[in-house]
């Protein structure tokens, strides 16, 4: 996790200002170093989160210290957060974090620091199970003013392979024939298919087999439209 | 049947239920084909001697079964000379409408390409589908409904790309064939693998059947029911070394499973994103999954009065669709422009224009919600 940022060290940083919509503004650090930014849009949804519910924390300075978990395929898998004491707000913000679309640029950079590690493939993790190779990201840190309030978001992004990646991939049972199971046990299954001695259920699998993909729109049987969803 | 709800008649609603029962239990992954046949020949004899003289009934019956025996020489992987008897005996009884002789045909030219018969499977294809853009044509012109001819030329055209792909000498990304499998057999702990699959699966249905219908038990019960199954099948198949890379697997079902009775059961909240986090935790194995689970883990957002939790994942989703519709259909014009018809790589344009449609009409619900609770 990172650690509190303070305020003298805050203003003697480049500074990017950036004021975005009414109330609350952002700005982005940029240290010499040039850690990753938050993206825009993400840091627009956090700007917001405390533009909206701000208000209700006492005037002062707020750290978000907060590691964004991060799959190897680049999905936010989880959100993990501390120092904000307003439940609703984290709660915000930490929704705004999952829906971050991770920058390409921290993908390359695991993969860089990844082949920089001396350390052999077992003692990476690499083989075995459930062994997780991560790598850790600070970005630079984000700073929201909503006066009387600073809420500084200290993120770092932990890049690993998920459980289940480094498992290989999930097994799972064959699509069509999962939903047939689950179409028979529902409404649909008295419903009449392509003809009247069918039924929905089985005209939706027989649907479904060339593409592997249970019907989402409804299926023309003869001149209607019928739904597969159950 | 002129009940405008079209539900099915007694007597067929008997051979319906009975002949889909079989099916499913025909899917099973021990049961061979020579037993589906045997099975479905019974049930045909039944029937056949029930209806009597009811000639309509006997031929119906008929084509059915030999519709539905064609479809398993496909999912069984018959050789090759099976399927193609099949097919001629589904031809030889008639099709009970366009949709059965498209799906029929689609089985069969897809065993010509499993068994790399290039030329019969398009032999088969072309003169369907030039029967169809006909008909699309004449739909068109008449201001009616071309949907069906839209949904039946999307998939017949995806398999004429991969047979002409094989003809080509290009391999299809999405299907194998029995030189490869007959190359890589399964292997003795593959197969184990797969028997300890098979029985987790069918212990997870059984839970599902608790609750499903009648969706009267309480989550805490099914819960319960799902974790016992759940520490059950991770012992076991922690304790072989073919199966220990089941235990996620099993972890991960478990999580959907869990998230689906949350949402199916309507509970509060909280219950439904503790759900959905695990399911996120555990991770997805492809787009279709994760669309699959976060439909139903927004939906109770919009249902439990939490839009902005429903919009959090939703976006993010809709972005990546969209990026997916654009590629593949790049893909598709880049394929066509070099003279080849394209074949199915993925997700199908289909499949994300549909989810796309379903995405932001749900998105729409909840920006609306949103913008009431402001």
């Amino acid at each position: 996790m990172r650690t509190i940022f303070s305020f003298g060290l805050l203003a003697c940083a480049t500074v990017a200002l950036t004021p975005l919509g009414c109330g609350a503004t952002v700005r982005q650090l940029a240290q010499q170093d040039d850690r990753p930014r938050v993206p825009d849009a993400t840091a627009e949804r956090l700007r917001a989160c405390v533009d909206e519910l701000g208000g209700e924390l006492r005037g002062g300075y707020y750290t978000f210290d907060v590691t964004v978990k991060v799959d190897e395929d680049g999905h936010v898998a989880d959100v993990e957060s501390k120092g904000v004491p307003h439940t609703e707000l984290a709660t915000c913000m930490r929704i705004a974090l999952r829906g971050m679309t991770v920058p390409e640029e921290l993908l390359r950079l695991r993969k860089l620091r990844l082949s920089e590690s001396t350390a052999p493939p077992a003692e990476r993790g690499l083989v075995g199970h459930p062994a997780l190779v991560v790598v850790a990201i600070a970005l630079a840190d984000l700073i929201i003013e909503a006066a009387p309030i600073v809420v500084v978001i200290a993120a770092s992004v932990e890049i690993g392979k998920s459980e289940i990646a480094e498992a290989g991939r999930k097994k799972k049972d064959d699509i069509c024939t999962a939903h047939l199971k689950d179409c028979l046990m529902s409404d649909l299954a008295g419903k009449r298919g392509e003809h009247w001695r069918a039924t929905l259920c089985y005209a939706c699998h027989k649907q479904c087999r060339p593409n592997k993909e249970w019907p989402k729109k409804p299926i023309p049987l003869g001149d209607e439209l019928v739904s597969c969803q159950y | 049947m002129t009940t405008k709800d079209e539900t099915i008649d007694a007597f067929g609603g008997e051979f319906t239920t009975a002949n889909v029962m079989l099916f499913v239990k025909s899917l099973e992954r021990t049961r061979t084909f020579a037993e589906a046949v045997e099975d479905h020949r019974r049930l045909e004899a039944e029937f056949v001697a029930r209806a009597g003289d009811n000639e309509l009934a006997v031929l119906d019956t008929r084509q059915r079964i030999a519709e539905t025996i064609l479809s398993l020489a496909h999912e069984k992987r018959a050789p090759f000379d099976v399927c193609r008897e099949a097919w001629n005996e589904a031809v030889r009884l008639g099709f009970t409408g366009p949709f059965e002789r498209d799906t029929s045909a689609w089985f069969y030219a897809d065993c010509c390409l499993y068994d790399e018969k290039t030329e019969e499977g398009l032999a088969v294809l072309e003169p369907l589908i030039a029967e169809l853009e006909r008909g699309f044509e004449e739909a068109k012109a008449a201001q009616k409904s071309t949907a069906f001819y839209e949904q039946e030329l999307e998939k017949l055209r995806d398999l004429q790309g991969a047979l002409l792909a094989q003809q080509r000498g290009e391999p299809s990304p999405e299907r194998s064939t029995r030189r490869i499998d007959e190359a890589n057999p399964p292997t003795p702990e593959e197969e184990r693998s797969d028997a300890l699959w098979d029985e987790f699966s069918e212990a997870c249905l059984a839970v599902y059947k608790t609750f499903a219908r009648t969706r009267e038990r309480s989550f805490t019960d099914v819960a319960a029911d799902y974790k016992r199954v759940e520490a059950e099948f991770t012992a076991r198949a922690g304790e072989d070394e073919a199966t220990q890379d089941l235990v996620l697997s099993v972890k991960g079902r478990i999580a959907d499973d869990l998230l689906r009775a949350a949402t199916m059961l309507e509970q509060p909240f909280e219950v439904c994103r503790e759900a959905w986090n695990e399911v996120v935790r555990l991770g997805f194995s492809d787009l279709w999954e994760q669309c699959w689970m976060a439909e139903r883990y927004v939906r109770a957002c919009l249902r439990t009065h939490k839009p902005e939790e429903g919009l959090a994942v939703l976006e993010p989703l809709i972005a990546e669709l969209e990026r997916g519709l654009e590629a593949e259909l790049a893909r598709r014009s880049e394929a066509r422009a070099k003279g080849e018809v394209p074949m199915q790589a993925g997700l199908t344009p289909t499949y994300y224009r549909d989810m796309l449609s379903s995405f932001v009409e749900l998105r729409d619900r909840l920006e609306a919600a949103a913008a009431g609770k402001g």
